[in-house]
């Protein structure tokens, strides 16, 4: 019998895995234990690198961004990220990714998947991911948040139960969470429930679809019953560990990641939204950097002052960069070739910086890093095998990423 | 800036739904039809024989009015279209269901969102006017499937329409899709064709049989095609041209994949090393060296005209009778909305998946495709079937062991799950013992329509979905507390079901079985109805709101309202 492609594919995958799994296994003893849970602080919109982490002050493409000293010799920051230059030790940066992807919704889903879009299969985000291969039974809430995002990171291939939990501000309570009748009422109401279901499902030896729907209910009852719902309450906080984090939505949710993170929740999502500055870019910048600055540098803080810094990964991006060309409506626009991310935390080796921009903004970046390859060392580091398969709902086995850890970060 | 559209907005959304395009209403009538059901059943019949099979049995009239509210109308019975069901015979229920539904104008709105899906998907709905076109888009489509123009005419129309997109709302396909060449190639093929040749956009299709420049040939039809402030229209000139890298001056070698899943391979060899389409209209960059690609069709191209326009000649090309994709896409997609279970999944992968029935395809398109493409008159054929009108549920507990023998046959219907949309109609159907129809008072209609999209926004439709997906715990957590089943639950509301139901109910026990009617569509068991009219009976007078509310609450959240039986 020929074998079909099916078969050919997995064939193929076996002998992958057989050939990854040694080395991996070696190299993981050798580093620091793996992180337990990843923090993403997205830059929705595409954050320009020249009035954050990669300032090219003085020439043509500067505008007048000015350039500040940082805690790591020789690196200098955009003077909208004061607090983040005083602990620029405590991070990594890239300074050169490159992609083809000069589309919002192509360019966030290349940085959060590590593939292109296509419509032929929806490839799960870093964060889905990290909830998936990181279980933790006794979590009662879910183990995927997201907050402020206008697009939530999904369970893509692996199933909607791996979508984000979405979260609007911190401020408001987390909605739908409280029974809008009496505790006795409403578990008469679910009593009756349960028997209701019972009769319906028993006719029809209720599969995995039609269980779903009781199964989540339980989960519900769970959640909504759980202390560690406290987590979402920032309120609960001192009011100086909240003025720390700022009066923004964005720094509450990084307040509430901490929270989350600390009760054993493995991946969170934060989004700061307004970066698309094609007109008046420099003053559109200005309050979402401060918002940055502020929230990022207390999350630093705070993780490292409970000893969890080590075992937390955090990564701020968005989905792209911005032209070094200022526009003539005083605004930058999708750029491509050469934009930054921040790493920190979770073992990485941080204080260096990879990569380099032409201060010209003409020629391609030194050192060029590929979406991919930056997913494949934060799986690294999350001990998550990215060279693992896993079969799409259509049947067909892909490889979880495909790029390779960068090993100067490990 | 946006300050000015903002107050449009309105306006335009009265406008968008008051359905400007009303025409005369085309039936088909069942005579029409009969032969097109008869050569269904046949097939099938033969089918089950010859695999040993026996079809489950006919489901009952308050089932089949369920399948077909849900389907046809995108919500559940009202108390009042029951009502009526119960006058009717029962030897001529099944008749007078599918007429009745056939014949609602809600009918024409979900055949058009139907359409809509396949045509644009969910188009992204980050941005007000990208919406608003989307209602434009449907709005032209309910008047087109009101008269029943047939699938080909429309489809015609979609691909070669030119003009502003608010005078003619055809456009809003080829805007949709940015009006750009490559992202129209793999719309046109995966929504007309049911093929997915955009795999071969940046490499050759490792199974199928396209090439890349399989790909690139259909996109070059829509190269001439301009967008600007007078709206799109074709230019008389232009062609696909692709800028190539730096230091290339030949189109690329085939790339070599190993397996599904590598595309991103590319940029390691080259990160800058891919040819760019350059957006057409506009000139290459002095000096780059570029590569040009003439118009071609991926097979048959005797089937392609001489046109002066180019997507014209497309339009032909696609809508041909001779185009063995087009009927069997459509037919395809509609069996599986109606049926639950499409003859190949997923829907357009029509060239690399064996259907499961590939006789009962090939005779679906035929009868399609010989009606003259008639989008109405094949609803009716495929939900006046035996196998529409089969029950979900195993007759014995060897068939409940394995359902897929016989689902896969279609001797036994899939249970299928309820989109957002279908919760969200159904919910606040329940609120209502009336339908929310064409009888209806128009601003109640509004209120309802801005009900359900309060839901959905919470709740999540991806529009780009023809099914649904599975449920996440947000959903639930929403049903189990969110506000819109605390409306229509609300046990001090006078105009509410709560109060309702028990004013004009006889008895306990007729007040049970009208909630049961209007959340489930179906009696209680008589154990069910006794649980709940001794908890009504035994209830203090000040109370049997609060239980009525309760039993509606739970009928609303049970698993079984989340699926059509």
């Amino acid at each position: 019998m020929p074998l079909d492609r099916r078969s050919l594919l997995r064939l193929g995958a076996l002998g992958a895995i057989g050939a990854a799994c040694s080395p991996l296994r070696a190299l993981a003893e050798e580093g620091p234990p793996p992180a337990k849970a990843l923090i993403v602080l997205w830059l929705n919109g595409g954050p320009s690198q020249l009035e954050t982490f990669d300032p090219h002050p003085g020439g043509a493409i500067g505008g007048p961004t000015r350039a500040i000293a940082t805690r790591q010799r020789g690196v200098s920051f955009a003077a909208g990220l004061p607090r983040l230059a005083e602990r620029a030790d405590r991070l990594a940066l890239v300074r050169s990714l490159v992609t083809k992807e000069g589309e919002h919704d192509r360019g966030r889903y290349l940085m959060r998947t590590g593939y292109a879009l296509v419509p032929t299969v929806q490839h799960p985000a870093l964060s889905a991911v990290v909830s998936h291969e990181c279980p933790r039974p006794a979590l009662e809430i879910p183990a995927h948040v997201s907050f402020l995002s206008p697009r939530p990171p999904l369970g893509g291939y692996l199933g909607v139960s791996y979508d984000a939990f979405r979260v609007g501000d911190p401020a408001q309570p987390v909605p739908d969470l409280t029974p809008r009748v009496s505790t006795e009422r409403f578990e008469r109401r679910l009593a009756d429930l349960e028997e209701l279901d019972r009769g319906f499902l028993a006719r029809r030896r209720a599969g995995r679809a039609t269980g779903q729907h009781r199964a989540l209910r339980m989960r519900a009852r769970e959640m909504m019953a759980s202390e560690q719902v406290k987590a979402f309450r920032v309120s609960e906080e001192p009011e100086r560990v909240r003025e720390a984090y700022g009066e923004s939505a964005f720094g509450r949710g990084c307040l509430a990641a901490r929270r989350l993170v600390e009760v054993g929740v493995p991946a969170v999502e934060v989004t700061l939204s307004g970066w698309d500055t094609h007109a008046d870019h420099f003053d559109q910048s200005h309050p979402l950097c401060e918002r940055l600055d502020q929230g990022f540098s207390a999350l630093l803080d705070d993780l490292l002052a409970r000893d969890l810094l080590d075992s937390t990964l955090i990564v701020c991006m968005g989905e792209f960069g911005r032209t070094p060309r200022i526009n003539p409506l005083e605004g930058r626009d999708h750029w491509t070739r050469g934009f930054s991310v921040a790493l920190a935390g979770g073992g990485l080796r941080v204080g260096q910086v990879l990569g380099s921009t032409d201060p010209e903004g003409r020629a391609n970046p030194a050192d060029p890093v590929r979406a991919p390859d930056l997913l494949a060392t934060l799986y690294r580091r999350l001990g998550v095998d990215h060279r693992q398969w896993f079969d799409t709902p259509q049947g067909r086995p892909i490889r979880l990423c495909d790029g390779e850890p960068l090993e100067r970060l490990l | 800036m946006r300050l000015w559209f903002l107050l449009l907005l309105p306006l335009g959304l009265l406008l968008s739904l008051s359905e400007p395009d009303r025409g005369v209403r085309r039936r088909v009538s069942a005579e029409r039809a009969e032969p097109f059901v008869a050569a269904i059943d046949e097939h099938l019949a033969e089918a089950w024989a010859q695999a040993g099979l026996e079809p489950a049995p006919a489901v009952d009239a308050l089932t089949l009015m369920r399948r077909l509210w849900l389907d046809l109308l995108g919500t559940t019975p009202s108390l009042s279209e029951i009502r009526a069901l119960q006058e009717v015979p029962p030897a001529r229920a099944q008749a007078w269901l599918i007429e009745r539904a056939l014949a609602d104008e809600r009918f024409d709105g979900v055949l058009a969102e139907r359409l809509a899906r396949i045509a644009v998907g969910g188009q992204d709905a980050k941005q007000d006017d990208l919406t608003y076109r989307r209602r434009r888009l449907v709005s032209w489509l309910t008047g087109q499937v009101r008269r029943n123009r047939p699938w080909d005419a429309l489809v015609r129309q979609l691909v070669s329409a030119g003009g502003l997109s608010t005078d003619t709302p055809a456009v809003n396909f080829t805007i949709s899709q940015d009006s750009d060449p490559t992202k129209l190639a793999a719309r046109t093929t995966r929504a007309f064709l049911g093929v997915r040749i955009d795999c071969a956009q940046c490499h050759d299709h490792p199974f199928a049989r396209w090439k890349q420049r399989d790909f690139e040939g259909l996109a070059a039809f829509y190269a001439r095609l301009r967008r600007d402030l007078t709206g799109v229209r074709e230019a008389s000139e232009g062609e696909l041209l692709f800028q190539l890298p730096a230091g290339l001056s030949a189109p690329p070698q085939d790339a070599d994949h190993a397996a599904i899943g590598s595309s991103t391979r590319l940029e390691v060899k080259a990160p800058f090393g891919q040819p760019v389409l350059i957006p057409p209209g506009q000139k290459p960059p002095a000096g780059a060296a570029t590569r040009s690609v003439a118009p071609a069709v991926p097979f048959s191209p005797e089937l392609l005209p001489e046109r002066s326009s180019r997507r014209d000649a497309l339009a032909a090309w696609l809508t041909a009778p001779q185009n063995p994709y087009f009927a069997q896409a459509l037919v395809n997609r509609f069996w599986s909305w109606l049926l639950g279970r499409g003859l190949v999944e997923p829907v357009d992968e029509l060239d690399t998946t064996r259907p499961r029935d590939p006789l009962l395809l090939a005779l679906l398109a035929e009868r399609f495709r010989e009606s003259g493409f008639d989008l109405r008159l094949l609803v009716r054929a495929i939900v006046s079937s035996e196998a529409y009108r089969l029950d979900s549920a195993p007759r014995t507990d060897d068939e409940a062991q394995d359902l897929e023998p016989a689902s896969e046959a279609y001797a036994l219907r899939p249970l299928k799950p309820l989109r957002g949309d279908q919760l969200a109609a159904g919910i606040l159907q329940a609120g209502s013992l009336r339908p929310y129809d064409q009888a209806r008072a128009p601003l109640l209609r509004f209120a309802n329509w801005a009900q359900r999209n309060d839901f959905t926004r919470r709740h999540g439709d991806d529009l780009a979905l023809e099914e649904a997906q599975d449920e996440t715990l947000l959903q639930r957590l929403h049903l189990l507390n969110g506000k819109t089943l605390r409306e229509v639950t609300k046990h001090d509301d006078l105009f509410g079901p709560v109060t309702r139901i028990p004013l004009l109910a006889p008895s306990d026990e007729a007040a049970v079985e009208a909630a049961f009617l209007i959340t489930l569509t179906r009696r209680p068991s008589p154990a069910e109805s006794q649980r709940f009219s001794a908890r009504l009976a035994g209830a203090p007078k000040g109370e049997r709101d609060r239980v009525m509310s309760d039993l509606l609450w739970t009928l609303l959240n049970a698993t079984e309202f989340a699926w059509c039986r």
